[in-house]
């Protein structure tokens, strides 16, 4: 628990995460620099197309990707006062399901098929807190029953294929949950689901965290889940981080040109299909990213400067917690 | 090439996929070029047995009777003092005949049926395929032992049993993906243009799925060598003194206190032989199995 | 009661009645093709069984005696009806029932069948598991060398290295598996030689088969969510992975009974053993139709046993396989 001298301080503060993979015997960042930080009670919002590298950051941050051909660096990356980059696999592990947690997008495939939702929801207070199946059991039906479940006495010796996707992500959730993580890393939790029970998933996650006081990083690429659940925005291209605003800040004055584009890719009801624009070209593959700012190729405000130096993230207008990197619509020239 | 050129553009997978599929095996995997490599050099001593062979395989010879291995007699010599080493060549000529014969004749039988019973369905594929379970539900060697010991051994007698024994397994897959393909798109296109059930069969079906029993056939050639050795050491194979690796194991296993490499040799060229099938084999199925998932889903 | 009834109130019992019910057609038909193939063999039983100089009276006789002379509809019929009733018919050579010779000498086949599994198991699958941690290690190539000589040695060859090292070099073991020694230990001590070979193929195949089965299992979802719970090592790789991987091996442990099965006839020719294996070759050299006869309807039997067990183990190991 966090030291109550030092309660200014954020609950993850990231300064220059980048990670690379080894593809071909180089070595290429899939993401860059990235520096961020999510308080207890906030919800952090990172929105980006595929493959612009939401998932490798909180793979990152809970050190899930693989050990070999890939490669780890920050200036710090710390939790509640823990600086996690010097720590050992061993030591990253008694943190991992236990100050923090990470709730999957395929809720299909992220249960074990052959072990009770009990045992694999009990896990975490076995690995972190020394329990027993046993002694566990009385918690794991108090979590089934925190996260929606009915009946949850009778569910908890029940294996995955008997429950719904809806009724399996609350399942992933109660997992998550066990041991009261300080951070809750969710990566895209709804996006598998149907429509509606979306809706059901993200209450549910927005009541959790306010009870429990939790920091939450929600990866999504849907703007219509961001408006519903984040405090703050992150929006990520090609492994950038390329503006971080409030929720409702980023909507009314977006900045950089993709965060534009997002916006207006979102089919509106109140307004005509002609108005939705899509974005055209695709996300730069790793190996292949151009020396500039990332998204010149596909941004319709592209200058010659773009495609020479890459912009730096650069306050906008007064509210100093709006940046953007963009040489020409965030003023990058005095950087 | 007579066939017209709307065949070719009704097909979209056919090509050549058996031939790519191949050359993408060998790419791939590099042990499959050691097992091929293996196979040819044993099928070129085989052929060429009378003239690597330095003795003549059933000369018998009273003076160099149990002989251990030594410069004159590579392998030795047994309890009649023939040459083992050239005992041994003559023998991959049965093995490898018999695995190849047997397998080429199961895989003709068997495929032809299974494709039949997996076009025509219905009561055709009930009758193939109830008689080709039965002939699944008792253990291979003990189906092809019975075979051979009440047919009396002989080399055609070995061949018959062994085929016998492939013929429900080429059969089953065989089957499976000629369902599959029979669903396609372009064989209704055939249908329509008239075509005969035995041309698509033989021009469309056929083509794509050789590649999956060819695999299937390298490793089940392994397997035959391995059921005649059986039959030879049983003393149900090809009669004496016609030599035989496993025929050359029992003579020497009843020596094998005073003469143990009697039976060592012939041993280890059972296992090369059967390696050699087997790294092809893997190699092959490693290479096709992607590419045969893929265009399932395709 | 209802059938429905029945099947909630105990459904694996349910589970090996219906399945037990389906095999009965293959049964029938095995039966049936059993029948007519030692029917339609070429010559004369009778004749076949006596030889050359035979009189036509003792001929004659023996074809009374094994009902030859009568329809081939009643043979039928009584065939199937002594099968259903366990009378297999009288063995020609011991001139006593078939199936009590047989019953006689099963157990020694599947005491040397279980013997190899569990050998070839509990060698094979933390081979596997290894290979597969280990992967394009040094242990990995070890292991997949080995299994490969394992999966190409013919089982009368591994048989006769394991004579030549474990029974005439160190004399740890008997060379000859007579099934006559007394007590336990006895027993044990001529098990061990057959056994190992005829485990060395099912590890063999065993360890390939976890090997790339655990590779598949490795990169699944579940195992990075048991990674992300701060599971340790040992409990990803026995709990999460390996009772995932199995699910396919069980169905290589199904298809290696049958072979087993099979190879012993080889297994129990080099060690002298008593078994099915032994009766069969003995039978076929001595011509005793009805105890072949008698002998395929137990091969069958025991495949369509095996294959149930095989179904009946993926309900136990996998929760997804209903039992209804």
């Amino acid at each position: 628990m966090a030291d109550p001298d030092t309660a200014p301080a954020p609950l993850l503060r990231v300064e220059g995460l980048t990670t690379e993979f080894r593809l071909g015997g180089e070595w290429h960042s899939a993401i860059r620099n990235l520096s961020f930080s999510v308080d207890r009670n906030e919800t952090l919002a990172i929105v980006g197309e595929s493959g612009c590298g939401k998932s490798i950051t909180v793979m990152s941050l809970m050190r899930l990707l693989p050990e070999h051909g890939c490669r780890l660096t920050a200036d710090q990356v710390n939790l509640n006062g823990q600086d996690l980059m010097g720590l050992s696999e061993d030591e990253m592990r008694s943190l991992r399901g236990n100050r923090m947690a990470m709730i999957f997008q395929e809720p299909m495939t992220a249960l074990n098929p052959v072990l009770t939702i009990g045992l694999q929801i009990a896990e975490p207070l076995m690995f972190h807190r020394g329990m027993t199946l046993a002694e566990a059991r009385p918690a794991v039906i108090e979590l089934l029953d925190q996260v929606g479940i009915p009946s949850a006495a009778k569910r908890v010796d029940d294996y995955p294929h008997e429950f719904s996707g809806g009724m399996r992500q609350r399942v992933v959730i109660a997992m998550a949950l066990a041991c009261d993580p300080d951070l809750l890393l969710a990566d895209e939790p709804t996006t598998a689901l149907d429509v509606t029970i979306q809706a059901q998933v993200l209450a549910l996650l927005a009541d959790l965290k306010a009870a429990k006081g939790m920091g939450m990083i929600l990866i999504t690429h849907s703007l219509g889940v961001v408006a519903a659940v984040a405090d703050r925005v992150a929006v990520m291209y090609a492994g950038d981080m390329v503006e971080t605003a409030g929720v409702e800040e980023l909507f009314a004055n977006p900045v950089h040109p993709y965060t534009e584009a997002l916006i207006r890719s979102i089919p509106r009801p109140d307004r005509d299909i002609e108005a939705v624009v899509p974005i055209t070209g695709t996300v730069p593959s790793i190996d292949r990213m151009p020396v500039g700012c990332r998204f010149a190729a596909r941004c319709s405000y592209a200058e010659a400067r773009c495609t020479e130096s890459a912009p730096p993230l650069t306050p906008v207008g007064e509210g100093s917690s709006h940046v953007a990197a963009c040489w020409v619509r965030a003023g990058g020239q005095t950087a | 090439m007579t066939r017209p050129v709307a065949d070719e553009q009704l097909i979209p997978t056919s090509g050549s996929p058996v031939f790519r599929a191949l050359v993408g095996a060998f790419n791939h995997n590099k042990l499959s070029w050691v097992g091929l490599g293996l196979f040819m050099a044993l099928a070129i001593l085989a052929i060429g047995a009378p003239v690597f062979a330095p003795f003549d395989p059933i000369d018998q010879s009273i003076m160099s009777r149990m002989k251990p291995p030594s410069a004159e007699h590579l392998f030795g010599t047994d309890q009649y003092g023939r040459d083992l080493f050239s005992r041994a060549l003559y023998g991959a000529r049965i093995s490898l005949l018999v695995g190849v014969v047997s397998v080429l004749l199961g895989l003709v039988i068997g495929g032809s049926l299974g494709v039949i019973a997996g076009y025509f369905g219905r009561v055709t594929d009930t009758i193939i395929m109830r008689v080709m379970d039965v002939m699944l539900s008792f253990p291979t060697l003990i189906m092809g032992i019975i075979i051979v010991a009440l047919l009396g051994p002989s080399l055609p007698n070995v061949i018959i049993a062994i085929t016998a024994t492939l013929v429900p397994k080429f059969a089953r897959i065989a089957r499976a993906p000629t369902i599959a393909i029979k669903e396609r798109a372009y064989i209704e296109a055939c249908h329509a243009m008239g075509y005969s059930d035995l041309r698509i069969m033989l021009l469309h079906i056929v083509p794509n799925i050789l590649a999956e029993i060819l695999v299937m056939a390298s490793l089940w050639t392994a397997n035959a060598i391995m059921i005649e050795a059986g039959f030879s050491f049983l003393g149900l194979g090809v009669r004496p003194p016609t030599p035989t690796w496993g025929g050359m194991i029992r003579e020497g296993f009843e020596h094998i206190f005073q003469a143990p490499w009697m039976s060592l040799f012939p041993g280890i060229c059972i296992l090369l032989a059967v390696m050699s099938l087997n790294l092809l084999g893997d190699g092959l199925r490693d290479a096709v199995d992607p590419r045969l998932k893929r265009s399932k889903e395709g | 009661m209802t059938f429905r009834q029945l099947a909630a109130r105990n459904p694996t019992t349910f589970f090996i009645a219906r399945r037990l019910l389906f095999s009965i057609p293959t049964i029938l038909a095995v039966l049936t093709v059993i029948f007519f193939a030692m029917r339609t063999l070429p010559g004369d039983p009778a004749y076949a069984i006596l030889g050359d100089i035979a009189t036509a009276e003792a001929i004659e006789a023996l074809r009374e005696r094994l009902g030859l002379n009568l329809p081939v509809s009643q043979q039928y019929l009584d065939f199937l009806l002594g099968i259903f009733q366990g009378d297999f018919g009288t063995s020609l050579v011991f001139g006593r029932p078939v199936l009590g010779e047989i019953l006689r000498v099963l157990p020694f086949t599947l005491e040397l069948t279980f013997a190899s599994i569990i050998i070839g198991s509990a060698v094979g699958i933390p081979l596997g598991v290894l290979s597969a941690l280990y992967r394009n290690r040094l242990l990995d190539y070890i292991t997949r060398v080995v299994s490969l000589i394992g999966f190409s040695i013919p089982v009368f060859f591994t048989a006769i290295l394991l004579i030549l090292a474990f029974a005439v070099h160190f004399r740890w073991f008997p060379v000859i598996s007579s099934g006559n020694s007394a007590g336990f230990s006895g027993r044990i001590n001529e098990l061990v030689l057959p056994a190992l070979t005829g485990a060395l193929s099912l590890m063999a195949m065993m360890t390939r088969a976890t090997r790339s089965s655990m590779l598949e299992v490795l990169g699944e979802d579940y195992v990075r969510t048991a990674r992300a719970k701060g599971a340790p090592r040992t409990i990803i790789v026995i709990r999460h992975a390996l009772r995932n991987a199995l699910i396919p091996v069980v169905t290589i442990i199904g298809l290696y009974f049958a072979l087993i099965i099979g190879n012993s006839v080889l297994i129990e020719t080099v060690f002298t053993r008593p078994g099915l294996g032994s009766l069969i070759i003995g039978s076929l050299d001595n011509r005793d139709y009805p105890m072949v006869q008698g002998l395929l309807v137990i091969y069958a039997l025991i495949i369509v046993v095996v294959n149930l067990a095989t179904d009946l183990s993926y309900s136990v190991i996998d929760p997804r396989v209903k039992r209804s």
